[in-house]
């Protein structure tokens, strides 16, 4: 959906939990090189990107959102630290709830001539939210790797 | 990535608010009718098709202007400099129509254009307006009221008739409270959007 860049340095980052593969945070506070600040809320982010965001780390974070879930899918940093990471849970969700309610409707047509409208609706509103995440998905890889060999100005002493 | 303009929605705002106030007399109408006629006189009664067309036409008009706006408001904060919102303008007032996402997305969508309107350069960090939570569970009552009435009325079984009216009822109270919180809501992030101290972060 949007993918977009922030050119900063990370002044809080309030973590709300953090699981095997994956953290989320309840902000993520950046001070941009004019003095304003940019929230990014509810942030999912992998935790190979986690362990750059720490309060004081500057570069560049990039940034996505999709529906109502956003994140940092990638940073690279100042002092040459760069991380990339994007979770596929949402992608695969959309994809399993598409082909499992499409075969029951398939079934529920085959065997007992009639079909439930909730399996009609999620089976066509599976299908482009897989294409929704998997899109932006490919957008944040894009935009990272249009940007491989950048290296954020340090700051200024 | 596209490209939005800034284009003042105060035109469309006082259309659509008039709208909403025309909607709201009329559903007030019904309520009294109900109330003082019975349920079968808005069902059955000599008014029901004429009261019928002319509540159908105040609901679907002001619902068009409302979204109008919505529209405009959404793209304006984009103009604003807001980034990182969901989908486009016309993804955000289409949601309003997909199954099951209509559920919670227009919340979503206007708890994020009014955060935007606020502070467009940093809306994450914005509170949640009570406001928005209020305005959503009364379109909610509202729309859900009227689908079960309407469901139950095509059974076309006489036995409904009262659970119809008190749906109905339901429905038509609800609707009034919507477009009143509709009216403050659209209101408030009009103000939102053109206050000296937002439009001069946008433009410094």
């Amino acid at each position: 959906m949007a993918t977009s860049t922030i050119d900063g340095t990370v002044e809080e980052a309030v973590l709300r939990r953090r699981r095997p593969k994956m953290s989320v945070y309840d902000r993520i506070l950046f001070r941009l090189d004019d003095g304003s600040t940019r929230t990014w809320a509810k942030a999912v982010v992998m935790n190979d990107v986690a362990d750059l965001l720490t309060p004081g780390t500057r570069g560049r974070f990039y940034t996505f959102s999709a529906i109502d879930h956003r994140g940092i899918s990638g940073v690279r940093t100042d002092d040459g630290r760069e991380a990339f990471g994007f979770g596929r849970v949402n992608e695969y969700a959309g994809l399993g709830v598409f082909i499992s309610m499409t075969l029951l409707v398939i079934l529920q047509m085959s065997l007992l001539d009639g079909v439930s409208v909730w399996a009609l609706v999620l089976a066509v509103l599976g299908l482009p939210l897989f294409l929704l995440y998997r899109q932006t998905r490919l957008d944040a890889e894009k935009a990272f790797k249009a940007d491989a060999g950048f290296r954020p100005a340090a700051r200024a002493a | 990535m596209t490209t939005y303009v800034y284009r003042d929605a105060a035109g469309l705002a006082e259309t659509a608010r008039w709208a909403l106030y025309a909607d709201s007399l009329v559903c007030a109408a019904a309520v009294a009718i109900a109330l003082v006629q019975g349920p079968w006189a808005l069902l059955y009664g000599d008014l029901a098709a004429a009261f019928g067309i002319v509540q159908l036409v105040t609901a679907v008009g002001s619902l068009i202007l409302f979204l109008l706006w919505f529209y405009r408001a959404n793209a304006n904060v984009r103009a604003m400099g807001a980034d990182g919102l969901t989908g486009s303008p016309g993804l955000s007032v289409a949601w309003f129509f997909i199954p099951i996402v209509f559920l919670f997305m227009p919340f979503v969508v206007m708890r994020d254009t009014w955060k935007a309107s606020a502070s467009p350069r940093d809306w994450q960090g914005q509170p949640t307006a009570p406001l928005i939570g209020f305005w959503w569970a009364a379109m909610l009552a509202t729309h859900l009221a009227a689908s079960f009435s309407f469901r139950l009325w095509l059974s076309g079984d006489y036995d409904v008739v009262e659970a119809v009216g008190v749906l109905d009822l339901i429905s038509n109270g609800a609707g009034i409270l919507a477009n009143l919180l509709s009216v403050a809501l659209m209101m408030r992030i009009q103000r939102l959007q053109v206050s000296p101290a937002h439009l001069s972060e946008t433009f410094r």
